[in-house]
């Protein structure tokens, strides 16, 4: 059963029809062609498919699209101001923060979301709030540095 | 997934009608944690999801006459991070914040977890140790059921046909007492208890006597349970290591754990000792020192 | 799945075995039977509503004595059901014995060895065997208000 729905997704307006079981990953993915956010696990555990709800962090893959209807969604693509990478992005270039690349997005997304809740984090804290993306390159630690460099930054802008 | 038909219902009223038109072929679709994960797992295949995201006014969190009242569509993390709350029922966020990972917790509601019923949870034995209440509302009205009478069955509850939790009730704790929420967790940091417990211990008003004591675990029979023998020896008696470990022990008459890939249920059972111990010496450690 | 249950009924063994042969009344005692209707010579056919944590069940199937030893105060039976809409079922043998207390009791021991398929073998062996044991156990006190 199609229903309509409205999403405002990095800052654009679209109109959809979309099945009530569509998931907002595939709505993401196929119907507006933004993928940047990638489906991994399908059971809201591994982090590949975070992305911005009404300005909190979600699991898409287990979020039903026309739950959705009427929301500001922000995705990997919407990020980047311009031509100007988000703080976050460029930090994980820098710091080697992704291999494969798949869990990225993920990464990123939850990392920015922790930046604008608490700007000033302990290590435990990033710990504690990234432990919802799993990364089976890397390690964890060079996504950490990574997120630490950009906070540093962030504060040394701000002063 | 099957596919079903989505009502946005505008008031509560509009969902009670919506659950009387369709009755069993309708489920409630709160934040959709579980309930996604069911269907897309085909174990629940509803023709209808009544959404409850569409009424407004069902995310607050009021503190009045002693007691915390939390309307059912507050997210988990909301109540992790109520300044309020954690002024008020510090034990709340603390065992909030145990459940799954944030971006979980921004969906999940808190009366979505408690109608899912899954009994390897981490909020219901703090809520049951808390002496919390569940509101359930219906067109004929409402009526609150406590927490330690709430879960009838593995994922089973006592919501009857056209109800909906609408509230969570949660007293505030005597200032003489200290709660505590400790989860067994060989696995990873975002997977269910091997066994959970929670206790809140109150003693007497200047004296070192237990007053008043509730223990409860998850993950260790078909629902959470509340271990009321542990409470009967430990009322009104000192709470010394030597009786906590005692105490503790007795837990193992009260549990009926299922085996699974978490631990067979011989190894909870003994689990439930050692955490039901960890949880009431927790929770006497946080009853504020006698002033001087 | 191989399952035990024993409970006493509180009649003697040939009032006991006369409930037996009336499969309609007898199966009816399981909770969540709807109905249960011959279908041939010793053959039945009924629905059955099952509810296993968040799986519901609605089984359609059908139950055939296999055996009635009255020497042997034993009867033994297979069941065959499945749910076409979540695509789940069971097949299973059941052997029944009765087993003298006294003049107004008696021992009814039912022996199983029942498998279950799809959606309800995927919740695992723990849960249904509880599962089993309180069916078993309201199937015992509704078998008792018989008589």
């Amino acid at each position: 059963m199609d229903k309509t729905i409205h999403l405002k997704v990095n800052g654009k307006n679209y109109d959809l029809s979309v099945p009530a079981q569509r998931l907002l990953v595939d709505c993401l993915r196929y119907d507006l062609g933004l993928t940047g956010t990638k489906e991994s696990c399908s059971v809201g555990v591994c982090g590949a498919c975070t992305v911005l709800l009404n300005g909190k962090i979600v699991a898409s893959c287990i979020s039903l699209a026309v739950a959705a209807d009427g929301a500001e969604i922000t995705t990997i693509e919407g990020l980047a101001d311009d031509r100007r990478l988000h703080p976050v992005q460029q930090s994980f270039i820098d710091h080697g923060g992704f291999q494969c690349g798949i869990c990225t997005p993920g990464q990123i997304m939850a990392a920015k979301s922790l930046l604008d809740e608490n700007p000033d984090p302990t290590e435990d804290e990033i710990k504690d709030w990234m432990m919802g993306n799993l990364c089976r390159c890397t390690g964890y630690y060079k996504i950490l540095e990574s997120i630490t460099h950009a906070i540093a930054e962030a504060k040394g802008s701000a002063q | 997934m099957n596919t079903f038909e989505f009502h946005t219902p505008a008031s509560l009223d509009e969902a009670y009608s919506l659950l009387a038109t369709h009755g069993d072929d309708a489920n409630i679709i709160a934040g959709g944690t579980g309930l996604v994960l069911f269907m897309k797992q085909r174990m629940v295949q509803p023709g209808h999801l009544i959404s409850l995201r569409s009424i407004p006014g069902l995310d607050y969190i009021r503190v009045e006459d002693g007691t915390a009242h939390i309307g059912a569509m507050c997210t988990m993390h909301q109540i992790e991070t109520s300044p309020q709350l954690r002024e008020v029922l510090p034990l709340l966020g603390e065992t909030y914040r145990h459940v799954a990972s944030v971006k979980i917790r921004n969906m999940a509601t808190i009366g979505g977890g408690l109608s899912h019923g899954d009994p390897n949870q981490d909020p219901p034995p703090s809520l049951i140790a808390l002496g919390a209440s569940v509101v359930l509302s219906s067109a004929s009205g409402r009526r609150t059921v406590p927490m330690d009478e709430f879960f009838t069955d593995y994922f089973e509850t006592d919501i009857r046909d056209g109800e909906i939790v609408t509230e969570l009730e949660v007293p505030l704790p005597s200032p003489k007492s200290g709660g505590a929420f400790i989860k067994f967790l060989p696995r990873t940091a975002d997977d269910y208890a091997t066994v959970s417990a929670a206790a809140v211990v109150t003693l007497e008003d200047g004296g070192k006597n237990c007053r008043e004591v509730r223990i409860a675990l998850g993950s260790v029979a078909t629902t959470p349970i509340r271990a009321r023998n542990v409470e009967d020896a430990l009322r009104g008696r000192e709470l010394t290591p030597s009786l906590l470990r005692e105490a503790a022990d007795l837990v193992q008459d009260e549990v009926d754990p299922l085996d699974d890939f978490r631990g067979s249920s011989g190894y909870k059972r003994q689990m439930a000792q050692v955490f039901a111990r960890r949880a009431l010496e927790a929770a006497l450690a946080k009853v504020p020192a006698v002033p001087a | 799945m191989k399952t035990e249950h024993r409970f006493a009924a509180p009649a003697n063994r040939e009032q006991v075995w006369d409930l037996m042969l009336d499969m309609p009344r007898v199966g009816k005692c399981f909770p969540g039977v709807k109905e249960v209707e011959a279908d041939g010579d010793q053959s039945y056919k009924g629905t059955m509503q099952v509810r296993v944590g968040p799986v519901s069940l609605n089984i359609t199937g059908t139950m055939v004595v296999t055996g009635m030893d009255k020497d042997l105060w034993q009867a033994t039976m297979r069941v065959e059901g499945a749910d076409r809409r979540l695509g789940g079922g069971v097949t299973g043998d059941m052997i029944v014995n009765l087993v003298d207390l006294s003049d107004s009791e008696t021992e009814v021991v039912v022996i199983s060895d029942i498998s279950f398929m799809g959606k309800l073998g995927e919740l695992g062996q723990p849960i249904i065997r509880k599962k089993a044991d309180s069916i078993l156990r309201e199937f015992a006190d509704n078998i008792s208000r018989q008589f």
